[in-house]
């Protein structure tokens, strides 16, 4: 089996807060292949976000990094600086959530294009602009010469983040980190943006890390999704296979407080207590406090995944596996 | 009822005429009198009736005349026509002290501010210590040492009002570079001359404009303060500062309109780049509200 496109093992991540060093993420392991779609799940503060940002190096400095972060059988945590910006800068790309925020707002559309072609395919300025039409063309901008000379502010949410697409899409990378891509667009423009990166991943063979909050979506589009919580990663399984018959009670309990369409309407559920973020957590399973099935052992165990076809990090999701996946009604189609 | 309704819109204004923006009737005013004076500098040899250092002994102090709309002064030249080219020297060494001291000031803000850590304190701590200067002390101790003449004082004033530059640019830097679109900038491989470049300092050149501005009128200040006091522009030239000085002599014998008119424009010109610099920089903030 050869190596994945990226491989990230037990990375922990720790960010100083006040002097002091504070845990963020905890042993998490990803890996994607080309022309996969992993989804990345969990609620605002479990570390979703930070871990794309670990791996495109984004982190704010005095950030501790440990474990392993591999790129096509190269780890970027230990080549040296130059080597991984370059390696980052061609093969690894963002998109990231709100496109109004991550586009300069006082400079044109064609420039932004432009610059980031000339910086790294180094052609000239009139082959940039061809390029950046050839680009907005793509991810089906209209008009792309007009959307050249205009500025930000002029196009919607949807059109920027079309740039933004064809800005990452410029360097011809072999990863896309996609950080909650379509969060801030309608469910309409969602579906045209999803559409227009599952093409190129299609297409190009592209990998892509599909960060979500919308556990629905991830089913939707992924091929595998993993779950994170306080931090860590609980679950990974496959996209049908985790829609059908989540393991982890957290993932359980995130399926459970989804409106239904289907049925008699009643009260959403909603998991008792709050979202904790890594350093918060308490010693033994972090999920530990919400979860209605916590036990005394589940104090004393270290969390971690148990490796096997379904990876899940809970201890008792052998014994409680049964009862709990029958709990949940409707979903045995899948 | 559908001719008042009718009567109640405003004209549509057809596409070709041009948008005049509504700016507080004061801005205007102030605008239009900076514009002036700049006029009044670059067009002086035709304005001015008279050559300004023209000696007349036979009509010192003259009263106003068709000749002379402003009289003369001690020694008959026209007072208008020295009033007209006094603009030249007047502004032309508040802009170039405002121009170095921005761009140096920008530079040194930028640094500062982008790379952070001990650059930045070692920076920050030499600014500190510019501020404890005062500009005319600092401008009237180069004038004495290195001669009289306006440029040891425009380079000492430059210095002086570098450091409000540069530290409302670190400032700026400060915030702009915690912007998203940075990190997104950096993921493509945008080195930080170019982010810096391309897209850190037009984000911030509204916040450098209105601080260049109010720097304006200050400078302004300081060197006819050091033209008054001999220091600065040099006699026969025509200069406010200095015909305020020269003007002076003649107040108490009953002929004040030289220390006055040159007093006037001063505090015209001085008031118009304040109000404007005001504007400016509430607009400033008020954007990033």
């Amino acid at each position: 089996m050869s190596a994945p496109l990226l491989d990230v093992r037990s990375l922990a991540v720790e960010l100083p807060v006040r002097r002091e060093l504070r845990p963020v993420l905890a042993d998490v392991s990803i890996a994607v292949d080309a022309g996969e779609m992993v989804g990345l799940v969990g609620e605002s503060g479990s570390g979703k976000s930070m871990t794309a940002r670990a791996i495109a190096g984004l982190l704010p400095p005095g950030a501790r990094v440990s474990g392993e972060i591999g790129f096509d059988g190269r780890s970027l945590t230990e080549l040296d600086r130059d080597a991984v910006r370059r390696l980052r800068v061609s093969d690894i790309a963002m998109v990231f959530q709100d496109p109004r925020a991550h586009i300069n707002p006082v400079r044109r559309i064609g420039d932004y294009l432009c610059e980031s072609l000339r910086i790294n395919l180094h052609v000239g300025r009139r082959d940039a602009t061809e390029l950046a039409c050839d680009l907005l063309q793509r991810v089906g901008l209209p008009d792309p010469t007009r959307r050249l000379s205009q500025y930000p502010y002029e196009l919607s949410g949807g059109m920027l983040q079309r740039v933004m697409i064809a800005a990452a899409l410029a360097v011809k990378p072999r990863l896309l980190l996609a950080d909650e891509p379509t969060t801030a667009l309608d469910v309409t423009v969602q579906a045209e943006i999803l559409a227009i990166l599952d093409q190129m991943r299609r297409e190009d063979g592209l990998g892509m890390l599909f960060i979500t909050h919308d556990l629905e979506l991830a089913a939707a589009v992924c091929d595998r999704i993993c779950v994170m919580y306080a931090g860590r990663i609980v679950e990974e399984q496959p996209a049908a296979r985790l829609y059908a018959r989540p393991r982890h009670p957290y993932t359980q309990a995130l399926m459970q407080s989804r409106p239904q369409l289907e049925g008699p309407a009643h009260d959403l559920h909603a998991i008792p207590g709050v979202p904790i973020s890594a350093y918060e957590a308490p010693p033994g399973c972090p999920f530990r406090p919400r979860c209605p099935y916590a036990q005394e052992v589940c104090e004393r165990w270290e969390p971690h995944i148990e490796p096997g076809p379904t990876r899940v990090a809970c201890v008792r999701v052998d014994e409680l596996d049964p009862a709990a996946s029958a709990s949940i009604p409707g979903l045995t189609g899948g | 009822m559908t001719s008042s309704t009718e009567a109640t819109l405003a004209p549509v204004k057809p596409r070709w005429m041009p948008r005049i923006p509504v700016l507080p009737w004061l801005v205007w005013v102030s605008i239009t009198i900076v514009a002036g004076l700049v006029l009044m500098a670059l067009l002086a040899p035709v304005l001015a009736p008279h050559d300004p250092q023209a000696i007349d002994l036979s009509a010192p102090l003259a009263g106003p005349s068709a000749a002379h709309p402003l009289g003369t002064d001690e020694a008959g030249r026209d007072l208008l026509s020295r009033l007209i080219w006094g603009a030249r020297s007047s502004l032309i060494g508040p802009l170039a002290v405002v121009l170095a001291s921005t761009v140096v000031g920008l530079a040194v803000g930028v640094l500062a501010g982008w790379a952070g850590g001990a650059v930045d304190t070692v920076t920050s701590g030499i600014l500190d210590l510019m501020f404890a200067f005062p500009g005319v002390l600092l401008a009237i101790l180069a004038a004495s040492m290195f001669g009289v003449g306006l440029r040891a004082p425009i380079i000492a004033l430059s210095l002086a009002y570098l450091p409000w530059i540069a530290r409302s640019v670190r400032g700026a830097t400060l915030v702009e570079k915690e912007r998203p679109y940075m990190a997104a900038l950096r993921v493509q491989g945008t080195s930080s001359f170019t982010m810096c470049r391309r897209h850190l300092i037009p984000n911030i050149a509204p916040i450098l404009i209105a601080q260049s501005a109010i720097n304006f009128g200050y400078v302004l200040v300081d060197l006819a303060a050091i033209s008054f006091l001999g220091l600065g522009v040099q006699a026969p030239q025509a200069d406010w500062g200095l015909m305020v000085s020269e003007g002076q002599n003649t107040i108490a014998t009953g002929a004040p309109e030289q220390a006055l008119a040159a007093s006037f424009m001063f505090v015209v010109a001085v008031v118009s780049f304040n109000i404007l610099a005001d504007w400016l920089s509430d607009r400033v903030t008020g954007e990033d509200e």
